[in-house]
């Protein structure tokens, strides 16, 4: 390295996963960490980690996470050079950016201007017509009459989508199968828009019947360089909420993926981007032959999904991101980064999918460990043994990735992995998880983006009969019935203490050399 | 007969140990059927032991060695995983055996009450006091983590009360919607 780092302390403006997936690249980096935490979160270890842990008390988000007075005095009060936003919460406030510039505060993410553009949905579309982007057949007007709205949507021609303009993660969002059902589901939107945005605008765009969700990572220096990271493949989503993610895309055409990282840098070098990005698109693969694709976003911060990109192009994103955000220039030349294997991720959820996916709480008892270790699994978990799980914030609970050399067994290796991990305490999405690594046309790369609704039936539990019933229940209560005995033994005061009720139980060699 | 509740479910069961052919074996019976187990072994969190099938006096191990994890929390519920192995492997089960405890928060509820699954705001209200609605029709929509939840009707009837108006703040577990079952 030439010069010292300009950054020497960081201030990470979120919490769990993320909080700590920052936390270690710092410390990789020699950077000392400020974390945030509320009161309900007094024993998650990202309240623990940082080199200083500052208490937002309790109350409303506006008063903790995204209390931006508040964090901007913690921050002149502990000298930070720079805030890591991570993922929602301020990572994508153009006002947050802005303020921070004035306070003369680093932001680890693009310029305000770039932000704004992006998170307007609307304003980033006509910017974007520019350049040379395909997008998708739609409305991206400011006439919100639900009249017009209608025309529009039966110009376009059904079925249609409804987006939240100001959108992301889902909310808002319906498709409209008939004409007839359009002004229920408009109101329905709106009204989900309003709450989760504070804005109600929406857009109309064409449904694509066969879709899937592709998106390209991008990083930008502040020397003009413009990078593309290659393809994540998240197309298996539930309730528009990413469910598991890929890298490398199994469906894309080495053609395509040229078109479409070409097209990604073309924004980010059109726009003047700076730091880490993620460009969503629509492909379009119902002609294998001749594969189409739409531009459906841009998300200007680090994404949940960013480790696939990790495990296979080898590449520090965090580390990346203070970088650039140092002002340095990024040391390798596009023609350095490879994909090499295969890494799917998976979210955990405290969620009960045989209950319509409602979040659940509870105390996790034991979050599991790996042992032996499995080679090539990622856990990035916020969550640690006797934590609780509470509503105050995203139900997702950690993020598993497996790498291998193909594709087939990074499936198999993550579910080896989520076995290992049961969360205990907290009902979790894990069974659900494993049924989708497990399924034939997931196996054969048949992943929509209505996947999850399309093989509903066959990703809950089965009913199984009786016996079998009986045989699992005997199979539990087996386990139970060891591990107390075992469990007795190694805690008990004294190894060698005869007691007749473990007798026959205890020893080891009458129960391990038989 | 131990009698403890598994996901809810009442299980009642048997224990002994013997010996066979100089192996410690752990038996168990339920509903009649008798289930072998021997070889415990504990690495970390995790248990392993071996399934056995006894015929004619003899035991054979019918299926790889098992591997289960297991916790306790401190008011003595249990959580095991299932053995990986079939459909529900690495399942969690919840083991309780405090009856009492488990039948409070247990499903024998009126069929006919529509509880709210988590704290929420009521959004908006769907059907009205005296309405005759159908099974899966949708009665109120809830606002949670900023996601709306439809509670729908879980069978054929009338709606004899709703409790709560659009914008109220409810509970986890309160009685929403009260149906009485259609007559037929």
């Amino acid at each position: 390295m030439k010069n010292q780092m300009s950054i020497k302390r960081i201030l990470i403006a979120n919490r769990g996963e993320i909080a700590l997936r920052i936390i270690s690249t710092c410390r990789e980096m020699g950077i000392e960490t400020i974390t945030l935490y509320t009161d309900t979160e007094k024993d998650l270890p990202h309240a623990k980690l940082g080199d200083f842990n500052i208490n937002l008390g309790s109350g409303p988000l506006s008063e903790t996470y995204l209390n931006i007075d508040r964090i901007v005095e913690i921050c002149r009060e502990f000298s930070v050079d720079a805030i890591h936003p991570g993922y929602g919460f301020l990572s994508e406030n153009a006002h947050f950016a802005k303020r921070l510039e004035k306070e003369k505060i680093i932001f680890i993410g693009p310029s305000a201007d770039s932000i704004e553009l992006m998170g307007d949905k609307m304003g980033s579309k006509k910017r974007l017509a520019n350049l040379a982007v395909p997008l998708i057949p739609g409305y991206h007007g400011d006439d919100q009459g639900d009249k017009h709205l209608l025309d529009q949507a039966i110009e376009i021609g059904f079925p249609v989508l409804i987006k939240a303009s100001a959108g992301g993660g889902g909310k808002g969002m319906r498709i409209v199968e008939k004409q007839d059902e359009f002004q229920s589901a408009l109101e329905s939107a709106k009204r989900e828009a309003k709450n989760a945005f504070g804005d109600d605008r929406v857009l109309v765009e064409k449904f694509i019947q066969n879709p899937r969700h592709i998106e390209v990572q991008v990083l930008s220096d502040s020397h003009g360089q413009h990078f593309h990271l290659f393809e994540r493949e998240c197309s298996i989503q539930r309730r528009y909420q990413k469910v598991v993610e890929e890298s490398p895309s199994i469906s894309l055409h080495p053609e395509t993926r040229e078109k479409m990282t070409k097209a990604a840098v073309e924004i980010t070098s059109g726009i003047g981007y700076l730091g880490a990005g993620t460009i969503e698109f629509i492909l379009d693969d119902s002609d294998p032959k001749k594969q189409k694709f739409y531009f459906l976003e841009m998300n200007t911060r680090l994404q949940v999904e960013h480790p696939v990109t990790e495990m296979v192009t080898g590449v520090d994103l965090v580390a990346e991101q203070i970088r650039i955000a140092a002002g340095e220039k990024i040391s390798f030349a596009q023609d350095d980064l490879k994909v090499r294997g295969h890494a799917i991720e998976v979210r955990v959820y405290a969620e009960n999918p045989e209950q319509e996916f409602l979040p659940s709480t509870g105390k996790i008892t034991k979050v599991g460990d790996f042992s032996p270790v499995i080679k090539g699994i990622r856990f990035d978990c916020g969550y640690s043994d006797g934590n609780e799980v509470t509503i105050d914030f995203d139900p997702m609970l950690a993020k598993v990735i497996s790498y291998a050399s193909c594709r087939d067994m990074a499936a198999r290796k993550l579910i080896q992995a989520l076995d290992q991990t049961p969360f205990f305490g907290v009902t979790t999405n894990r069974q659900y998880l494993k049924r989708i690594l497990a399924h034939p046309e997931f196996l054969a790369g048949k992943t929509y983006t209505h996947f999850a609704k399309t093989y509903e039936a066959d990703l809950l539990e089965k009913d199984i009969s009786e016996e079998e019933r009986n045989q699992l229940f005997a199979d539990v209560i087996a386990a139970h019935y060891f591990y107390k005995k075992l469990n007795t033994v190694v805690k008990g005061p004294s190894k060698g203490l005869s007691n007749d009720h473990l007798k026959s139980w205890s020893t080891n060699n009458s129960f391990r050399n038989v | 007969m131990k009698k403890i509740q598994i996901n809810k479910q009442e299980v009642q069961f048997l224990t002994s140990t013997q010996t066979v052919s100089g192996k410690d074996v752990l038996e168990i019976i339920i509903d009649g059927q008798s289930f072998f187990y021997r070889s415990p072994e504990m690495v970390g969190d995790e248990i392993s032991y071996i399934s056995h099938k006894k015929i004619d006096d003899k035991l054979t191990q019918n299926a790889p060695r098992l591997r289960s994890k297991v916790s306790e929390d401190e008011q003595g519920l249990v959580f095991v995983t299932a053995p990986q192995l079939g459909n529900m492997g690495g399942q969690t089960f919840e083991m309780d055996s405090n009856m009492s405890r488990s039948k409070r928060s247990g499903g024998d509820a009126d069929e006919g009450a529509m509880v709210s699954p988590m704290p929420g705001k009521v959004l908006k209200i769907l059907c009205a006091n005296g309405q005759e609605v159908k099974k899966g029709d949708s009665l109120l929509i809830l606002e949670a983590m900023k996601m709306e939840h439809t509670i729908k009707a879980s069978q054929d009837g009338v709606v004899e009360k709703v409790f709560y108006q659009e914008g109220d703040l409810v509970e986890g577990g309160v009685e929403l919607v009260h149906l009485v079952k259609a007559e037929s």
